[in-house]
């Protein structure tokens, strides 16, 4: 009995072995991991929105091309001219005819319409996947001022950017750089603040006195920046709205410079002289307290907060050359993260977190390069005489900085850089630049 | 220490002071006589000796800018001029020496004799034993000269072939254990690297097929459904095996036409088919969060290789969060409509299995790519 149940069970064991793979290969092929792809600008069609009002039609192409600009700018994406549309929407509305838009190759597409109303504006706009004949997100629709129109085709970039990529976009925010003028040997330097893109400059200071490293409050709405005012490097707070400006009571010292806002924009960090010494130290805006953060003989400075507020990281010549050290946001032992050939400096933390972008000088070259918070994974973005400043886009995916020439009548400028290292653009600004800080996104 | 030790070391150091002190010996210079010496150049030796005044440089040299000096300067202070020595006698030219008489260079008369020098037995040249030294060379044998017969003899005749071993003539031995060949393995040397860059496979991808296509699969065997055997005459086995037969061919499910359709495909065919895929697999405009997520797609394809673009599914995901995901299974769903080879919509696939309706499933894991 025992034997025929064991035979039983081998009988069943074996059936069931034989049975179950040839079930599954006749019903799913499964053909593996597909680990490569191509990494491509991805081709989109704008047609020039639809004016729905008279009177809206220049409207309604400047917000068409301030969008297509916005995405192209990126490197991410590249706009199929409009020679090769083989039809344009009837109305905003109207259906899709996607084999159209299929046989020119466009993977995305936005339409779009503006409806103009004394000094108010609307647009509203759709974006499709052009393949697979649906559309990514729910249409939108946005209303202001028709001085803000740039704005609001900022934020329309913004969406398309996020809907396709999946991270949030960075158009609708706004620049503080140090605007430079004149010869080198005699730059008039002055506060700036423009749009991302180099749009609607507006000058903070005047040339009186030379002013450097403006730094964006998280919200955007204060500066903080090194004046010589008093001829000595004196901290200053200015307020966006109002451009009006006081000087920050800091620790006691010679000279304080290289402010940065923590995360709540409660605290100042910066750098500042006492005796000959340069180390950190931080003040609290609301108590007015100030306290050490560092105390060695080594020239310690550009202090920048993590996201989280709880870290900072600084540059140091503790270990004989400048390097990068991380610490804790009340001090402490700091860890050095830089272990490269040649010289690093101010080191900026991404809005992700992820990411350190720093200033590295090695063998004559200047380059803006990226690295993991721990040291690793460091690469170079650029390359030139002089490169400098890096600051963040919000988004932590692309990084600003400032660019100067060679020569006595060298000029300066700002560019911006991917974070993979590519699409290196300048950024417009009527004179030389330098300094930038990338505000948040406006709101 | 013993006595011996001392002495020695006393005497040693009486040496050194003295020595150091130079008892006797005198530290004062040497005296030495000074002559002094003047420089002449051959011509000037050879005016001095005959009596002519070598060529001087000109007497008008060219003017030497002077300096343009604005302050008038005070006048110098005139100084008595030092006595002019007396003029030199002129030396009378030394009469020429006397050459040495030249060597005598007569060749001394050779003395030939008729009889031959007697000439040293011929050394045995013994060649050296082999040196294990590297470098060391064996000395050269002096090849002997040619020489011509004083008559003319015929050819020698070919030397005979000798087989290179030597085998011999087989003899019948039935008690003999037959030797039993022994592979010996032959010692080799790796063969030297074309390229000095190492390119390992797994850098150089290639979608050739790495097994060979697995055959058709046989016609299904029609299930006869079998008689009700005695309890004594049930073949466990025999009806497990027959249940088995029953699940690959169950009827609810259609069964495939003999010899079309179905079975699975072999791993070239797949890799063409993601090879067809990753063209069209745009990346470009993807966050870099999303670069970090792997999705499952599921999808079919009808008979001859057409996509249905309804059959999408995401079945998974994993590495980042559904919004990450949804990214990548757009691009993967936008690659998969955009990739059909030429205007017939099709994909590159074997007939033989694609005669039939094909559910697919493919893994889209851009992660290797991230920050390219």
């Amino acid at each position: 009995m025992i034997k025929r149940i064991l035979t039983l069970l081998t009988a069943c064991v074996l059936a069931a072995t034989l049975a179950s793979p040839t079930r599954a290969q006749s019903e799913l092929i499964d053909l593996g991991t597909l680990t490569s792809g191509v990494i491509e600008a991805l081709p989109f069609a704008i047609p020039s929105f639809q004016p729905e009002v008279g009177g809206s039609e220049q409207m309604a192409a400047d917000i068409s091309r301030v969008i297509a600009e916005d995405l192209n700018g990126t490197g991410l994406f590249r706009q199929i001219p409009a020679s090769a549309f083989i039809s344009t929407p009837s109305g905003f509305g109207a259906p899709v005819a996607f084999a159209d838009w299929r046989a020119i190759n466009a993977q995305a597409l936005v339409t779009g319409a503006v409806a103009g109303n004394g000094n108010q504006v609307t647009v509203k706009f759709r974006l499709y996947d052009v393949f697979s004949g649906a559309e990514m997100g729910e249409g939108l629709q946005l209303s202001g001022t028709t001085d803000a129109w740039r704005r609001m085709a900022h934020q329309v970039a913004d969406a398309v950017y996020s809907r396709i990529t999946g991270e949030a976009g960075y158009f609708d925010s706004r620049v503080v750089y140090v605007a430079e003028t004149g010869p080198k040997n005699d730059r008039a330097k002055r506060l700036a603040i423009m749009d991302y893109d180099g749009a609607n400059i507006q000058y903070l200071t005047d040339s009186s006195a030379i002013v450097l490293a403006p730094r964006f409050s998280p919200t955007g709405d204060r500066v903080l920046y090194t004046s010589y005012e008093s001829g000595f490097p004196r901290i200053n707070v200015l307020d966006v709205a109002t451009v009006g400006r006081q000087q920050l009571g800091t620790a006691y010292g010679d000279m304080a410079f290289s402010p940065r806002f923590s995360l709540d924009g409660r605290q100042v960090i910066y750098s500042l002289i006492q005796g000959g010494n340069t180390d950190i130290f931080r003040t609290d805006l609301t108590t007015g307290q100030h306290s050490r953060l560092t105390n060695t003989p080594a020239i310690e400075t550009a202090p920048s907060f993590s996201p989280n507020g709880n870290q900072i990281v600084f540059e140091s010549d503790r270990s004989g050359t400048q390097q990068l050290y991380i610490m804790g946001a009340n001090g402490g032992e700091p860890q050095r993260i830089s272990f490269g050939n040649g010289r690093y400096g101010t080191p900026v933390w991404s809005p992700r977190g992820d990411l350190i972008a720093f200033t590295k000088q090695e063998s004559g070259r200047f380059h803006i390069g990226v690295m993991r918070t721990d040291g690793s994974e460091e690469r170079l973005l650029t390359s030139s005489f002089l490169d400098e400043g890096p600051t963040w886009a919000p988004n932590g995916r692309v990084i600003m900085f400032a660019r100067e020439t060679q020569g006595a009548d060298g000029t300066t400028g700002l560019y911006s850089v991917d974070i993979t290292g590519r699409n290196l653009r300048r950024v417009t600004t009527p004179q030389g630049g330098s300094d930038p800080s990338w505000g948040p996104l406006q709101r | 220490m013993s006595v011996g030790t001392y002495l020695s070391g006393t005497g040693h150091a009486a040496i050194v002071v003295w020595m150091v002190a130079g008892w006797g010996m005198s530290s004062e210079p040497l005296p030495f006589e000074v002559t002094e010496v003047s420089v002449v150049s051959g011509a000037e030796f050879a005016a001095m000796t005959q009596g002519v005044q070598p060529d001087l440089p000109p007497n008008d040299p060219a003017e030497i800018e002077q300096p343009v000096i604005e302050d008038t300067p005070p006048a110098p202070v005139v100084e008595a001029p030092p006595a002019v020595a007396d003029a030199p006698v002129a030396v009378q030219p030394p009469a020429p020496e006397t050459p040495p008489a030249a060597p005598d260079l007569t060749v001394p008369e050779t003395v030939v004799t008729d009889t031959p020098p007697t000439v040293p037995d011929t050394p045995t040249i013994v060649a050296p034993p082999p040196s294990i030294e590297l470098g060391s060379s064996i000395p050269p044998v002096p090849r002997p000269a040619p020489r011509v017969a004083p008559e003319i003899v015929a050819p020698p005749e070919p030397d005979a072939t000798v087989a290179p071993d030597v085998a011999q003539a087989a003899v019948e031995q039935p008690d003999a254990v037959p030797e039993e060949n022994v592979d010996v393995a032959e010692e080799t040397t790796a063969p030297e690297a074309a390229t000095d860059t190492i390119i390992t496979e797994a850098d150089d991808p290639s979608f050739a097929p790495e097994i060979s296509r697995r055959p058709a699969t046989r016609p299904q065997r029609a299930v006869v459904a079998a008689e009700k055997p005695t309890e004594d005459a049930v073949d466990p086995l025999a009806a497990a095996l027959a249940a088995a037969g029953a699940v690959e061919t169950p009827a609810d499910t259609p069964t495939p036409t003999p010899g079309l359709g179905g079975g699975d495909i072999s791993d070239g065919d797949k890799a063409n088919i993601m090879r067809q895929i990753g063209q069209c697999w745009t990346l470009g405009a993807v966050s870099s969060a999303a670069m970090r997520t792997s999705v499952t797609v599921r999808f079919s394809m009808n008979a001859g290789g057409v996509l249905d673009t309804g059959s999408f599914e995401m079945t998974s995901f994993a590495g980042g969060t559904a919004a990450d995901a949804e990214v990548i299974y757009r691009a993967a769903r936008s690659a998969l409509v955009r990739c059909p080879q030429g205007q017939s919509g099709r994909y590159d696939v074997p007939a033989e299995q694609f005669q039939t309706r094909r559910d697919l499933q493919l893994v889209f894991d851009p992660s290797q790519m991230a920050r390219r």
